[in-house]
């Protein structure tokens, strides 16, 4: 049985609709990815009860709680802005929740010790929240959220508002904390898919309030449900199915970078194994310091291709394996 | 999510208001539907039909408006110098000028005539200087009106223009210097433009200061060619004793009061910063022509300030009684606190300072309370409206306030001096709870909501997350509303007088009565010690606002 369970979701926002079902389940990190506006946050703020849903049900544990106020919900949330109590020091932010429970005073001193340690900021307890950096404010968020024993932890963009280095840092320690505990169940939102294919055990691609897609990072990566996913985890190349002879009713197909092998002088492959093509103009090249990406023109074409060479010469031939392909119609993957 | 909890908290009052305000204002404008014969709308439309009527609405106007430009015009300078430069100074001179805000009207006409009047301190010294007999005239005209508006409301555009210049970032302006647009250019066109919602707002708040104004008018303006909406609604009802008509006159006030209410507060949400910069925009002052426009500006922001209330303080201390003796002079000090006896009104005035300063304190906290609750509420309903109803009385003039009451009073038919208190408390609520209103509900709507959101996540009730986390957080604009609400119940006069009717007397009717009766040093006195009082309370605030910024920065 899943842990969460997001029934037809439905709601009108003056941007998009949202229309979804998802599951959730225990102990699984889910990331949910999509561009700017596609209702990423605002799931999160049904799921965590901050707004409602027009239509459709949530269920948590297989009990409703579509109705039940986001106090008794159990599912605590980490903010973009970190949200912290701005009269409160660092400690008394992190016992806040344990303090409403009646959690004792000298249980809460330790427990706020032993999640502040966890987050890898001991020694904090008395500073002001307004004297942390982002990182530090993020990690008190963290401890924070966790402190009132959710079954679900939700994470809003937590990282954004963070430098790159941070980030990469941040985010393991959020993955690390998530698998400190067994039964805890992490729903996180991003926008950056670096990010998510880096610390989840499954992805949910949403867009314009649609669920494209939710699968491991491997499938949607190598398997995308639609052209929009394929697009939206990784370079690749579409072209035309016109351009081959296909026995497969697609009207496009897709291939990524790394798919593609580029040779200056002749090589002898197996026809059956590589869709060959010759006279491939290099147009443009982007240096990403394990290999070259680069742009090429066949036919008016362009082709995205890994090189770990740069070419001398001006016109290449490349060889696209053919396992790799995928198959689209109308925008689904009919591979 | 439903919030029935900011509903019940914002019930209170909104029937407070209910009471205070709707029910006393409808008991006196109702009068001017009634004659000796019944009902009638002949009063209302003889008010709104004479040329009379709009001849003193273009005054009024007229008045409103050029104080609010000179003020403006006066300020601007300033806040750009302030908001543009950083200056060991500056934050007493904003300080400073913010107090004239919180000073009662009645000081500040006292002040005028102490430092403008015949043998005021100006005159004096224009007297030594040219050796004449001959003086300015200042006092009792229609430039006095102006200049004493302008003394009161220049620290309100200052510190609101002051304000969002300092939190624009100068990015934009450094784009457009890129581009290759010279200082005059960039000034004009990018950042007057992002200046003006807040030039406007303040603006239009003077303007309907101004438009209300009532004893600056009615003592420094001292003639009928000056006769504003106001004035005329006293007269009527108090001189000529024709009440009907004063309440036609009050109802068509209150139409064009509330016409430029609804104006500002569409306005000044505008002018709320939204792009708020974490930078300093203010840079150490270098060049000489900066610094000798600083010293100028604030020498001459001094002298404007701090002349009639260093007046005050200063002829205090001076007798010019025959009886009692010229010169160097403690008696009116030793007649507040009772050392010496005193003849006529100084034999009030210990009780007038406790009455003052325990009236002021239960207004502040009462005003406070109510405008936080009907902040938080109308912030999470986002309702123009309710703000807008929290503004109402601002709308309407003590003068007319007071005599709803005074009718209420009547109705009452008690003696007892405990209703006469309660009463006086009562209208000065009504009179500052807008204020604090204004104070209040812009740091409440600017609050970080997901702060909240993320209590109500980690479990904690919305009562319990609005009492220990979203209060605490206003901290500051609390301190604010506070003082200004004790401020201006410390400063009431108009409603005080009407109501009581001599029984509960305060350090303001205690001023007016000593100017009266021309006891200018006992006057001065009693205006000192209500500086006094005033100052103490604004340092307080001040104190607690400055702790709180520097905790956010």
């Amino acid at each position: 049985m899943s842990k969460l369970e997001l029934q037809k979701i439905q709601k009108d926002y003056p941007e998009f609709s949202l229309d979804l079902n998802l599951s959730v389940n225990e102990g699984e990190f889910l990331t949910i990815i999509g561009p700017s506006g596609s209702g990423k946050s605002t799931l999160l703020n049904i799921i965590a009860g901050l707004d409602s849903p027009a239509h459709g049900s949530i269920l948590l544990d297989g009990r409703d709680i579509t109705s039940t106020p986001p106090q008794k919900r159990g599912i605590s949330m980490v903010f973009q802005d970190y949200a912290l109590f701005p009269s409160m020091n660092v400690e008394k932010n992190i016992a806040w929740a344990m303090k409403i429970r009646k959690v004792k005073a000298s249980e809460r001193h330790s427990a706020a010790a032993q999640l502040l340690s966890l987050v890898n900021l001991s020694g904090y307890g008395k500073r002001k929240v307004t004297t942390l950096s982002g990182g530090e404010a993020q990690r008190v968020a963290l401890a924070r959220a966790l402190s009132s024993d959710p079954s679900i932890l939700l994470l809003d963009e937590p990282l954004s508002a963070l430098d790159a280095n941070l980030r990469r840092r941040l985010r393991d320690e959020v993955r690390r904390i998530h698998d400190s505990s067994p039964s805890l169940t992490t729903v996180y939102v991003t926008h950056d898919r670096e990010e998510a294919f880096a610390i989840s055990d499954r992805i949910a691609i949403i867009k314009d309030g649609r669920l494209e897609m939710a699968d491991t990072p491997e499938n949607i990566y190598r398997n995308p449900a639609t052209l929009f996913c394929a697009y939206f985890t990784g370079e690749g190349t579409a072209l035309s199915a016109d351009l081959f002879n296909l026995s497969i009713p697609a009207d496009t197909i897709f291939f990524r970078p790394e798919d593609v092998l580029v040779k200056e002088e002749p090589f002898f492959a197996d026809s059956d194994s590589y869709i060959i093509l010759d006279e491939c103009e290099v147009i443009s090249s982007e240096y990403l310091g394990r290999c070259y990406i680069l742009g090429l023109n066949y036919k008016g074409h362009r082709i995205l291709a890994e090189s770990s060479v740069f070419p001398q010469k001006r016109h290449v031939s490349i060889y696209i394996s053919k396992n790799r392909l995928l198959f689209f119609k109308d925008g689904v993957n009919i591979s | 999510m439903k919030s029935r909890f900011y509903f019940l908290l914002a019930l209170l009052p909104l029937a407070i208001l209910l009471v205070l305000f709707i029910l006393p204002l409808s008991f006196n404008l109702s009068k001017a539907f009634f004659n000796e014969e019944g009902f009638t709308l002949d009063l209302v439309r003889d008010v709104f039909t004479t040329p009379y009527t709009y001849r003193l609405l273009a005054f009024t106007l007229l008045q409103a408006f050029i104080s609010g430009f000179v003020s403006v015009l006066i300020a601007l300078p300033g806040a750009y110098l302030y908001a543009n430069y950083r200056f060991r100074t500056k934050n007493l001179m904003l300080s400073l000028s913010s107090l004239c805000f919180v000073l009662p009207s009645i000081l500040v006409v006292l002040g005028f005539v102490i430092f403008y009047g015949n043998s005021g301190f100006v005159n004096e010294l224009y007297r030594k200087i040219t050796g004449g007999s001959e003086s300015i005239k200042i006092l009792y005209s229609f430039k006095a009106i102006i200049l004493a508006h302008a003394f009161l409301n220049i620290p309100v555009a200052l510190s609101l223009i002051t304000d969002s210049w300092s939190n624009m970032s100068r990015n934009t302006e450094n784009a457009a210097r890129t581009l290759g647009a010279g200082n005059i250019r960039i000034f004009f066109s990018i950042t007057l433009t992002r200046l003006l919602p807040s030039i406007l707002s303040a603006f239009l708040l003077i303007f309907l200061f101004c438009f209300t104004s009532f004893s600056i008018i009615l003592v420094l303006g001292g003639g009928p060619e000056y006769t504003t909406l106001e004035v005329e609604i006293y007269r009527t009802n108090n001189i000529v004793l024709d009440s009907a008509r004063a309440s036609a006159l009050s109802i068509f006030t209150f139409i064009v009061n509330l016409a430029i209410l609804i104006i500002y507060t569409f306005i000044s949400r505008t002018a709320e910063n939204r792009d708020k910069s974490r930078e300093d925009r203010a840079v150490p002052v270098k060049s000489w022509k900066v610094r000798c426009a600083l010293l100028i500006y604030n020498t001459l922001m001094l002298i404007f300030i701090l002349g009639p209330i260093v007046s005050i303080i200063a002829r205090s201390f001076v007798s010019t009684s025959k009886r009692y003796g010229e010169g160097f002079s403690l008696r009116s000090y030793q007649e507040i606190f009772g050392t010496i006896s005193s003849i006529g009104a100084m034999g009030d005035a210990y009780t007038a300072l406790l009455n003052s300063i325990f009236i002021g304190l239960a207004v502040a906290a009462a005003a406070t309370v109510l405008a936080l609750f009907l902040s938080l509420y109308s912030s999470k309903k986002n309702s123009r409206l309710l703000e807008i109803t929290g503004m109402f009385p601002l709308a309407i003039s003590s003068v007319t306030l007071g005599l709803g009451y005074y009718i209420i009073k009547a109705h009452i038919q008690s003696d007892s001096i405990l209703v006469s208190y309660m009463l006086v408390i009562l209208a000065h609520l009504v009179i500052a709870l807008p204020f604090a209103m204004r104070t209040l509900s812009p740091a409440v709507r600017s609050g970080n909501r997901r702060i909240l959101l993320a209590a109500y996540t980690l479990g904690t009730s919305e009562a319990r997350t609005c009492f220990d986390i979203e209060i605490p957080m206003l901290k500051s604009s609390l301190a604010k509303a506070f003082i200004f609400s004790f401020a201006l119940s410390v400063g009431e006069v108009n409603a005080t007088l009407t109501l009581a009717e001599g029984r509960v007397i305060t350090l303001p009717i205690l001023l007016y009565r000593l100017i009266n009766s021309y006891n200018y040093q006992g006057a001065c006195a009693i205006g000192t010690i209500l500086i006094l009082t005033t100052f103490i309370i604004f340092s307080i605030s001040e104190k607690l606002g400055r702790r709180k910024h520097n905790e956010q920065t």
